[in-house]
């Protein structure tokens, strides 16, 4: 039984390559708002601590 | 299993969305004005919030609205796939599994709901959860196929973010706050039938019953008129009751009278140029207005 067809392969590439780029797209774009969603719970966690001390009157 | 089943679900299987498919949900273009109206809810408010908190309570109020829009394109892909202005949205033109548009929805709605909370208050989280179900439960999925006043009711929902903006500053909802609902809530039934006067065909080929569809063109025309007679006095009420100056006022006053100038030419001369017309004319005038809150509110602070 031959392999594969070198035509048909070549048919093929270019939509993998396709659908693996948007799924890296996707990925990244996940990734990113994780990151941001951690950046912005550590500056909440800043603000709060911030205002909490100047509340307390803690310099 | 059928031959034709299996290819079906490799059809779904296959459909692997892009970033832009989910942005696409989000539907960008209402959120910028929904974006634009929360901060001005937040710069009029009275008191002091830190620009931290502030950015987070804009953005949760982008994300609610951006999960409301992709839960709508959800419920509404059926009329969207008949309709040639939606037909383009990711759903429809088979770009997207519809309960990938379902889970993205759910998952930004419960996260920015969250959020707020955590981050900014519980009476901002309360509001948002509370609009995003409005638009979702009654406007989407009940009033929107079922009445033509689906518009005046649901569109609700599009005013409450500066109310949601306000209250993440105070912690509760103030007069200004209402004020600003009111706005937005009285221009949204011209602003849409202005828009359905043009797509009725489409309104029409969907079921949808808007206004003109079941009521007819001269009774849209009218009650534009009418919306718009109630919405431009409106926009000078800021000025009376001092959140903005006289100049605000003056500007708003003029603004009005270009709303319900072309109103009253839409009412006289039915045509789709005019509605058009009307329609452009209307994402400028609540532009415009709520720039000029802003601008108003920053000079008075200088």
């Amino acid at each position: 039984m031959p392999l594969a067809n070198p035509g048909n392969r070549a048919e093929i590439a270019p939509r993998n390559t396709a659908l693996h780029r948007r799924k890296r797209a996707r990925n990244l774009a996940i990734l990113l708002a994780l990151a941001a969603l951690i950046a912005i719970f550590y500056l909440v966690t800043i603000v709060r601590i911030q205002s909490g001390m100047a509340a307390g009157g803690v310099s | 299993m059928s031959d034709i089943a299996t290819s079906s679900l490799t059809a779904v299987r296959d459909i692997e969305p892009g970033v832009r498919d989910f942005v696409a949900l989000l539907k960008p273009r209402v959120m910028s004005l929904v974006v634009f109206s929360g901060a001005v809810g937040v710069a009029l408010a009275p008191g002091d919030i830190h620009p931290v908190i502030a950015m987070v309570a804009i953005l949760c109020i982008a994300v609610g609205a951006g999960a409301s829009g992709a839960i709508n394109m959800w419920f509404d892909s059926d009329i969207d796939a008949v309709m040639a202005r939606t037909q383009s949205r990711p759903i429809p033109a088979g770009r997207m599994p519809r309960d990938a548009a379902l889970a993205f929805g759910c998952i930004l709605a419960a996260g920015s709901v969250g959020l707020m909370a955590v981050a900014v208050n519980f009476a901002a989280a309360g509001l948002l959860a509370f609009t995003i179900l409005f638009y979702v439960l009654v406007y989407t999925m009940w009033l929107k196929r079922l009445t033509p006043q689906n518009i005046v009711i649901g569109g609700a929902a599009g005013a409450f973010p500066p109310m949601i903006g306000w209250a993440a500053v105070t912690g509760d909802i103030g007069l200004g706050g209402v004020v600003l609902f009111l706005i937005i809530f009285f221009w949204t039934p011209p602003h849409f039938w202005a828009l359905a006067l043009y797509r009725c065909g489409d309104y029409a080929k969907a079921g949808v019953p808007m206004l003109p569809v079941v009521a007819g063109r001269d009774e849209t025309r009218k009650q534009i008129l009418i919306y718009s007679l109630i919405v431009a006095p409106l926009g000078v009420v800021p000025a009376v009751m001092g959140l903005a100056s006289l100049y605000y006022g003056g500007f708003a006053a003029l603004l009005g009278l270009g709303f319900v100038g072309l109103a009253a030419r839409l009412y006289r001369s039915d045509s789709d140029r005019h509605a058009k017309g009307l329609f452009g004319f209307s994402i400028l005038y609540l532009f415009l207005l709520l720039a000029g809150l802003l601008v108003d509110h920053s000079v008075g602070i200088l």
